[in-house]
């Protein structure tokens, strides 16, 4: 599909990254059509992973980390997963019942606002295996995490009620999706650049995340990034640390595997020092795991942005303005304490102020 | 994986009755007192060490909290299974399509090669044998790398299919070029000196005999076909092994999750190998029993010499 | 084909993995397919009953699937090895179900008379097996055992699944840097035809070599 060549191309390679060649390409492939099918609930699970990729982290990756956020139903019957925190099954549906709902006055009409009021559902382009994310619980269909959450939240505030369908891209098509109008928004850890602007909006920044180190739990020596000089490094394939800890430790040697599950596996047989990966998705893991922690703070910074159609001020405008009303009222910080939150030990963290990137 | 090359090896195993494993009936006799205690003690050292084997692994994997029960108590959730069976489905349905579109694709390259045109011969025979030699995931990676760099980008299934259809088809093409040479040449000659076109003797006299010869060939192709499907993990297309990944990555029990997804790629392979089996000895049967003099060789060596043949060239 | 000059030594490097999988692999995997074809024709029901086992369990469940069983299952049962180590174990095991079967149909393809011969003159078990049958066995396998040996050139190309980085990773790599897929791979692929085609062009010199004239 569309989709430029070249770019794609590199990108491509880029998640791809050898790694693990194979489970690792995983992510890029996604993208067509037949992907896009997914609907939230029942989904067939349609190629997620990828999604991410590349800038979270492999996507793939994933831990959720049981669950928590899931919220609804799905702690019925689930158990499967392990041993989790929290929250109740009703909280987030609650605390997205009660999200605000726009004046009229605002969808104006023809605007985009109006056309997704009108349809009665807000399409969305987001992962299904970003833990505490945007996680589909297998058990239950049902899709959570702080990105998906947002989405139903701002769902909410077009529609009157969480009402989202779900289209699992991959990185390399998100800039397709939003330009032929397959979806009307991106929540999918989508890291703002300038590069990217080009090509579509963004509203945000919504977020803040960035690439930190965990080690075995035994090990004291390992403190942050500067500590892997010569260390044996595993890194999720497809994800930003493949090319980012060369570039901060040369002399590391890099070890890729291709999901988020076998890096840990193989952080905690040993098979590396250090494991290098998204924050939020090292939180859930360690959360998870008592073998594993996470030592110093991120050592990048990513700020994700909610892609939108390119040009659409219109759009943009409204997403910002419903962003800044979620953020004084407090949902924010309480869909954060409910996903990424209960794995953190630690109040909500101050939002990034939007447009505060450049590119957004 | 590389369905490719399979073909040769996978397909043998005839089980016909006793005459085929000389093993079983002639290379020793029907053992006496002495034998027969021999025979005892060597099956009760086998097991033993078996059993001492099996033991430690367990003990050991247990001591790793491996058998918790708390890691295998999602496992008997239906949940779960309809999670992974889904993924099984997805596996079918990329198989199903491979398996028709590579089998028509090899046979058209299988006459191909059988071609006196040499344009024709050689251009079959040269795919055949480049595709034959190539890695499905290397095949994989041109459809998810390179072709989209140049514009072509496959919906997901193809980007998994298009490349198992290619590899396929090179081992469908020899599986049916063999049994086509494996036929007797009096079959062709036969229906040539009744009058028919080459055109037509290929296709009423040679081909329905030449597809019965190499059934099982082809059902053991299905079951290698369908454990290359297992790439489609690379590409992200929802089969069997990508579920279980998106599981793992869920319920942080990786080593169960794959135990399970291995476990039931067995069944499923199993029967099919079953299948095949079932066939080959049907066919066995049915050709001593029924008087279709030539068309199949002995049971012993159902097809493994010829297949072995259609190498040659 | 800049792009492959440029980025030589990773490619060559991968190469030589490749092909130090392929060679201990290949020779692995005869000797545990012959051992296992043994076993499968003794008159020890156990361990023939085991053979078959050994044989349907391999060939019945991905490579892929065994490879990540290995590399992270194992370790749990306290056997911890090298990726590359682990990859060549796995490779050797998967590829001698399919060895023991090519060797299995070319025993079944040794004439009874040869077996029943052996016995008649008064050889053992063993010795029949090792004197008469096999030798004649392995003659006639010498071309779907070549088989085996392509198709493990081109399995090994699934190492890079558990971070082995072999030709396949390799090529992925420079990919990567170098945004030239269609160069890149295509090297890659005449990595891969010529390392078959040197399987196949030894595999009929050993076959003319051991023919026999009958």
């Amino acid at each position: 599909m569309i989709t430029h060549p070249r770019r794609r191309g590199r990108m491509v390679a880029a998640l791809a990254l050898m790694v693990g060649g194979a489970m690792v390409l995983s992510a890029c492939g996604s993208s067509t059509p037949s992907s896009t099918a997914s609907s939230s609930s029942q989904q067939s699970s349609s190629s997620s992973s990828p999604s991410s990729s590349s800038e979270q982290s492999s996507s793939s990756s994933s831990s959720q980390s049981p669950s928590e956020s899931s919220g609804s139903s799905s702690s019925g019957s689930s158990s499967a997963t392990a041993p989790a925190p929290t929250a109740t099954p009703d909280t987030i549906d609650s605390i997205i019942g009660s999200a605000q709902v726009a004046d009229a006055a605002s969808i104006l009409p023809g605007s985009t606002m109006e056309k997704i009021k009108q349809r009665g559902q807000l399409i969305v382009g987001e992962a299904l295996d970003a833990p505490l994310l945007s996680q589909q619980d297998p058990t239950t269909g049902k899709v959570e995490g702080f990105d998906a959450d947002l989405a139903k939240a701002l769902a909410v505030y077009i529609l009157g009620k969480p009402n989202v369908k779900i289209v699992n891209p991959s990185t390399e098509t998100r800039e397709a999706l939003l330009s032929n109008g397959t979806v009307d928004v991106v929540f999918n850890t989508y890291t703002i650049t300038t590069d990217r602007a080009k090509q579509v909006d963004f509203a945000g920044p919504y977020f803040t995340s960035g690439l930190a180190v965990a080690v075995k739990s035994s090990n004291d020596t390992i403190k942050g990034i500067a500590d892997l000089a010569g260390k044996t490094v595993i890194v999720g394939a497809n994800t930003p640390a493949v090319t980012e800890v060369p570039k901060q430790q040369p002399t590391a040697k890099i070890v890729s595997f291709g999901t988020d599950p076998e890096c840990v596996q193989a952080l905690i047989q040993g098979r590396g020092d250090a494991y290098v990966q998204d924050i939020t998705l090292l939180a859930s893991d360690a959360a998870a795991n008592n073998q594993m922690k996470v030592v110093g703070q991120p050592f990048t910074s990513e700020p994700y942005g909610i892609g939108l159609k390119h040009g659409d001020t219109q759009f943009k405008e409204f997403v910002n303005n419903w962003l800044k009303s979620i953020e004084s009222d407090g949902l924010w910080a309480n869909i954060w304490k409910a996903t990424l939150g209960t794995v953190v030990q630690s109040e909500p963290p101050t939002p990034p102020a939007i447009g505060s990137v450049p590119g957004s | 994986m590389s369905a490719g090359v399979r073909t040769a090896s996978t397909d043998m195993t005839p089980t016909s009755s006793k005459r085929s494993v000389p093993g079983a009936s002639v290379l020793f006799d029907a053992p006496g007192p002495r034998a027969r205690r021999r025979i005892r003690i060597a099956s009760g050292i086998s097991i033993a060490a078996i059993v001492v084997i099996i033991a430690l692994g367990v003990h050991q994997f247990a001591d790793h909290g491996q058998l918790d029960a708390a890691k295998w108590e999602p496992f008997t959730q239906w949940p779960i299974w309809r999670f992974l069976l889904t993924g099984l489905l997805g596996t079918l349905e990329a198989a199903a399509l491979t398996a028709v579109l590579g089998s028509a694709l090899g046979m058209v390259m299988a006459l191909g090669r059988l071609s006196k045109v040499r344009v024709i011969h050689y251009a079959a025979a040269t795919y055949i044998e480049i595709m034959r030699t190539l890695p499905v995931l290397l095949m994989i990676y041109v459809t998810l790398f390179a072709l989209p760099a140049y514009g072509i980008n496959l919906p997901l299934v193809w980007k998994l299919v298009a490349p198992l259809t290619v590899a396929n088809s090179a081992a469908f093409a020899e599986i049916f070029r063999a049994g086509i040479l494996g036929l007797p040449r009096g079959q062709e000659e036969a229906a040539l000196s009744i009058g028919m076109t080459r055109g037509q003797a290929i296709r009423l006299v040679v081909l329905p005999q030449a597809v019965r010869i190499v059934t099982p060939s082809v059902v053991s192709q299905l079951v290698s076909l369908l454990k290359d499907t297992s790439l489609g993990f690379v590409v992200s297309f929802s089969e069997l092994l990508f579920k279980g990944q998106v599981l793992s990555t869920f319920n942080h029990l990786l080593i169960q999750t794959f135990l399970v997804v291995t476990l039931i790629y067995l069944v499923v392979n199993g029967s099919l190998s079953t299948v095949a089996h079932r066939l080959q000895r049907w066919t066995a049967r049915r050709t001593s029993r029924g008087g279709k003099p030539g068309v199949a060789a002995p049971p012993g060596m159902a097809l493994t010499p010829m297949i072995g043949e259609g190498h040659h060239e | 084909m800049n792009v492959l000059l440029d980025n030589w030594r990773p490619l060559v490097d991968g190469l030589l993995t490749t092909l130090w999988i392929t060679l201990v692999g290949g020779v692995g995997a005869i000797v545990v397919g012959v051992l296992v074809t043994a076993a499968r024709v003794s008159p020890v029901k156990v361990l023939s009953g085991l053979a078959f086992c050994y044989v349907q369990f391999f060939m019945n469940v991905p490579l892929l699937a065994l490879l990540v069983l290995f590399v992270f299952a194992l370790p749990e049962v306290g056997l911890i090895m090298p990726l590359l180590t682990t990859a060549i174990v796995v490779i050797i095991l998967y590829e001698a179900a399919y060895v023991a079967e090519a060797v299995r149909s070319g025993i079944n393809t040794v004439s009874l008379g040869q077996a029943e011969a052996a016995r008649a003159i008064g050889l053992t078990f063993l010795q029949s097996l090792r004197l008469v049958v096999l030798p004649q066995a392995l003659r006639s396998v010498v071309q779907p055992v070549g088989n085996v040996m392509i198709a493990l050139a081109m399995n090994t190309s699934l190492a890079a699944a558990v971070g082995v980085v072999e030709l396949t990773a390799a090529a992925q790599k420079v990919n990567l840097v170098s945004a030239q897929p269609i160069q890149v791979f295509v090297g890659a692929g005449i990595g891969y035809m010529a390392l078959a085609l040197a399987i196949g062009l030894s595999t009929g010199v050993v076959e003319r070599k051991v023919a026999i004239v009958r």
